[in-house]
């Protein structure tokens, strides 16, 4: 339990929350809902195929949806595309966790640029699962529509544009460092600065 | 450069699960745990159909790069994976990834070899039986056929 990254104790209260789980294989889809069951969530509900998890998205909110890579009629990945463009809100902006067996760097790309908040490797195992659960509930990422992309911001981390490239964000930092507008501050005016004191050891 | 728009969206996932009430999250993890342990046996039990059902997909789809057995091999072989490595079945779910692997190389545009997928799948017949005796020699040889036909990348 050391491994959560969450304080000792902590609650997580899932239990209203709308959770819709989307498996082709039935035994795949049973683990899952078991597992959320015991997180708490009152009824998750199962879909077998992607027609059946479209149908779910146009007639209930969804807080959450857990998304394998095989859905029988469908791949998870266009599940996913076509959830983030299907223009239903706020389920078009709900966290989607895609859970997939194999875990090419392809595999992985293609599943960010459907546009799911974030992938897991089978065998899913419950802890690993929760603390998927508990960093989304830390996401604030915020959400972009593009013509080539729509999804949550795929810079998890705050690291600028990419490489030679122009940001297209009206916070986004140019490259170029620009001249300092004022001189260099002496040694002692850093020092009055930072104000040090004499400290008892 | 196309026009992105982007906005702050409300996670009302995390307004739910910070409401009072729930479960504590060791709690929660270990509920989760028994109710998927509670369900082992059928699961296990399962495996052996879904074998039998991924020959039947290689049967059909001897021959061809991609098309509907094809994907069959990859999703029944995928959900092998996914439950055996849930219930610790380690050999068998790596014969059912070393599979998935195999046929997405073809399904990618390598060279399909036929005689790799035989062997995978004759193995996995054989593990999802519960035949553990021989696991060790199956896996040796399967990893010996997936270093020749699919090296690591």
């Amino acid at each position: 339990m050391s491994t959560l990254p969450f304080r000792r104790g902590a609650s997580v209260n899932l239990s209203t929350s709308e959770v819709m789980i989307v498996a082709a294989d039935p035994d795949g889809l049973e683990i899952l809902a078991q597992m959320f069951a015991g997180f708490g969530v009152h009824t998750p509900r199962r879909c077998n195929t992607g027609e059946e998890a479209m149908a779910v998205v146009g007639e209930r909110e969804l807080n959450l949806m857990v998304v394998d890579s095989a859905l029988g009629d469908m791949d998870g990945y266009a599940f996913i595309s076509w959830l983030r463009r299907c223009g239903v809100t706020p389920n078009c902006h709900a966290p989607v966790i895609l859970v997939t067996g194999h875990t090419k760097p392809s595999q992985i790309f293609k599943g960010r640029d459907a546009g799911a908040s974030f992938v897991v490797r089978k065998p899913v195992q419950p802890l690993v699962m929760m603390q998927r659960i508990i960093w989304l509930l830390n996401d604030q990422r915020q959400f972009v529509a593009s013509a080539d992309y729509c999804g949550p911001d795929r810079r998890v981390r705050a690291m600028g544009p990419p490489v030679g490239m122009k940001g297209r964000r009206h916070d986004d930092l140019s490259i170029e460092v620009g001249e300092a507008k004022t001189p260099n501050l002496e040694q002692d005016e850093i020092d009055a600065l930072f104000s040090p004191k004499a400290a008892a050891l | 450069m196309s026009t992105a728009r982007i906005f702050r969206i409300e996670n009302r996932l995390a307004k739910i699960a910070r409401t009072p009430g729930g479960r504590s999250i060791d709690e929660a993890v270990r509920s989760a745990e028994a109710r998927v342990a509670s369900v082992r046996d059928r699961c296990i039990a399962s495996l052996a159909g879904k074998a039998e059902h991924l020959a039947g997909h290689a049967k059909k789809a001897r021959g061809e790069r991609e098309g509907a057995d094809v994907d069959g091999m990859y999703d029944v072989s995928n959900a092998i994976f996914g439950v055996a490595g849930v219930y610790g079945l380690d050999a068998l779910a790596e014969a059912a990834c070393s599979l998935c692997d195999l046929v997405d190389r073809s399904r990618s545009g390598d060279e399909i070899n036929w005689s790799a997928i035989d062997v995978h799948v004759d193995g996995i017949r054989l593990l999802a039986t519960g035949e553990t005796e021989g696991s060790e020699a199956i896996m040796a040889g399967l990893r010996r056929v997936r270093a020749r036909f699919a090296p690591p990348v």
